[in-house]
């Protein structure tokens, strides 16, 4: 009895041996990253392998603005300025604003999922970033340490942190937002403006739900009636002929900072924008149905005071202390 | 002796606690229904014209969303279960397509009944929790607000086949939900019950009332009579197998 009790005993370290330890490492501790979300925001779309602390932030952060993550001398804040909700005029690229809850990405959606997936493109086509500066720098060799007790930092590694620096960017204080509270009123024409947005009338709403204001799809709205080269949109990536001139639903949030408008930048002024709405909208056999309701096929017929009305009403749209927040600037 | 005796305790209480009765001693079980889709008699596939309506109008289904609600199911005996869960569902969203009714008491049920909509208790802004989902489907306050029923998007070709345009047949209102009756006898007892839900999205298009794209429009929302043949045609959308 003793012996076959000695031998399930030796077996039993024999086994545990196979096994690999757990890292164990009670220096390694990250202080979790609080995101203010207000209660009438969906629910963020989160990565339970990238959980947000504070060095994964404050790490993200650096290297948005650190041209090391290219080979051309530019950084992701070359394109993506603060002060203008992070895009920049010459670029027109999309602005980085409460992309927390987006699936698709990208202008043509090329890239869907996470913010995470996102920046893997970023990181490895957009970029090509060489992973061995990156390598080769102590001080981020110390802050991948710090951030995901990490020796070697991989291409990964850098798309998890800008990760978590993107889904911290939540604008939330807008007068809209204000408003949406019950902590302030809109003025007379920003009303008037909400109800025709909210309302069949102007019928923003449908694409541009609120309160993020887009509903993540991709839409033909009636820019063009040929699609060529430079405007197959969505179609690029499903090679589905229904999808020709469609393009991601952009964000109205700090649309007012955001010129120009559209995915090549064809509007550079808000006043445009709601014009081509009104009267410039070129019917195709993709556009929109919601683009050619019965009486409005080419445009919304809005009187100018109702135009006026719209515009100042995106502008509450407008978050200064998000297009202020130090949190968010250069490091 | 005593880490037996405790152990026996344990794995009493664990017994226990496995059966599912409520405290009146009732035992509950399970229903799954599986989503499927067909054009009459075929399966859907997505993003292509090549389906054809009673009106003869030649269309795809590219985008279609739909809250399920209010599933109540009648024994034999005439009395009713009823639940509060609410689905939402997405054609392309796989996890959305199966749904799960749970503590159902065991029993030989003749029928069941549920809602394609909100009913007026849930459809006000705000009931549903704020998911994405849930707020894309959000009906506008300044409309009277709750909630659309579907989304239900697509293209068509007029009748010469020369024209492409897109239709969105959307619905909402409290005087457009739409209440579902099948009936289809089923038992509950301890086996989880798979069942499939089969819509026949043709049956948007007719009985009793033909939807044609090119005389009824092909945007419902704000207009009253697209809105109302589709809520009338929808009754007959769903069959159990």
């Amino acid at each position: 009895m003793k012996n076959i009790f000695f031998l399930i005993s030796a077996l039993s370290i024999f086994i545990s041996s196979c096994k690999k330890d757990p890292i164990i490492n009670d220096k390694f501790k990250t202080t979790p990253y609080i995101i203010e979300v207000p209660k009438y925001f969906p629910i963020m779309n989160t990565n339970p392998l990238n959980p947000m602390t504070v060095e994964g932030f404050e790490l993200g952060r650096k290297l948005y603005y650190d041209p090391i993550l290219s080979n051309d001398g530019r950084s992701c804040a070359s394109c993506h300025d603060q002060k203008y909700n992070f895009t920049t005029y010459a670029s027109n690229a999309l602005v980085h604003v409460n992309l927390a809850w987006n699936t698709n990405f990208l202008w043509n959606g090329h890239v869907t999922g996470t913010l995470e997936d996102i920046m893997m493109f970023e990181v490895g086509d957009f970029f090509n970033t060489d992973i061995n500066k990156l390598n080769n720098s102590n001080d981020y060799k110390n802050l991948f340490k710090k951030a995901y007790n990490i020796d070697k930092i991989t291409k990964t590694d850098v798309a998890y942190a800008l990760a978590q620096f993107f889904r911290a960017r939540v604008s939330y204080n807008s007068k809209f937002d204000k408003f949406i509270r019950g902590e302030t009123d809109l003025s007379p024409s920003e009303l008037n403006g909400y109800i025709l947005f909210t309302t069949e009338k102007g019928d923003c709403f449908h694409c541009h739900t609120l309160p993020l204001t887009s509903d993540n799809q991709f839409r033909n709205i009636g820019l063009d009636s040929v699609f060529e080269a430079h405007n197959l949109g969505r179609y690029e990536v499903t090679h589905n002929p229904l999808d020709k001139g469609k393009f991601k639903v952009p964000t109205l949030r700090n649309i007012e900072v955001s010129a120009p408008y559209m995915h090549d930048g064809r509007f550079k002024t808000l006043a445009e924008v709601v014009e081509f709405y009104n009267s410039g909208v070129k019917v195709s056999s993709t556009i929109d149905p919601i683009m050619t309701k019965p009486g409005k096929e080419y445009g919304l017929k809005l009187t100018t005071k109702e135009k006026s009305d719209l515009i100042s009403f995106l502008k509450t749209f407008t978050d200064t202390s998000f297009l202020n927040n130090k949190a968010f600037s250069k490091p | 002796m005593k880490h037996i005796f405790y152990c026996l305790i344990l794995i009493s209480n664990l017994i226990f606690i496995s059966c599912k009765d409520d405290p009146i001693g009732e035992k509950k079980g399970n229903i799954k229904f599986g989503l499927q889709y067909f054009i009459d008699n075929d399966t859907l596939k997505t993003d292509t014209i090549i389906y054809t309506n009673a009106a003869g109008n030649k269309y795809s289904i590219n985008h279609f969303e739909y809250f399920l609600s209010g599933f109540s199911f009648q024994k034999n005996d005439n009395s009713w279960h009823t639940t509060d869960n609410v689905f939402y569902v997405n054609i392309k969203k796989t996890l959305t397509n199966t749904i799960s009714l749970n503590n159902i008491p065991y029993g030989d049920y003749k029928s069941v009944t549920f809602y394609l909509g909100l009913d007026s208790i849930r459809n006000q802004s705000n009931y549903l929790p704020n998911t994405i989902e849930n707020i894309n489907m959000a009906w506008p306050d300044a409309m009277g607000g709750g909630y659309h029923f579907i989304k239900l998007e697509g293209y068509f070709l007029d009748k010469s086949g020369t024209k492409q345009d897109g239709y969105a047949m959307h619905l909402g209102t409290n005087k457009n939900l739409i209440k579902i009756e099948i009936n289809h006898p089923f038992s509950i007892n301890a086996n989880s019950l798979d069942k499939k839900l089969i819509m026949n999205i043709n049956e948007w298009f007719k009985n009793p009332l033909n939807y044609d794209f090119d005389i009824d429009g092909n945007y419902s929302m704000g207009v009253d009579g697209a809105m109302s043949k589709l809520a009338q045609n929808g009754k007959d959308l769903f069959k159990i197998e």
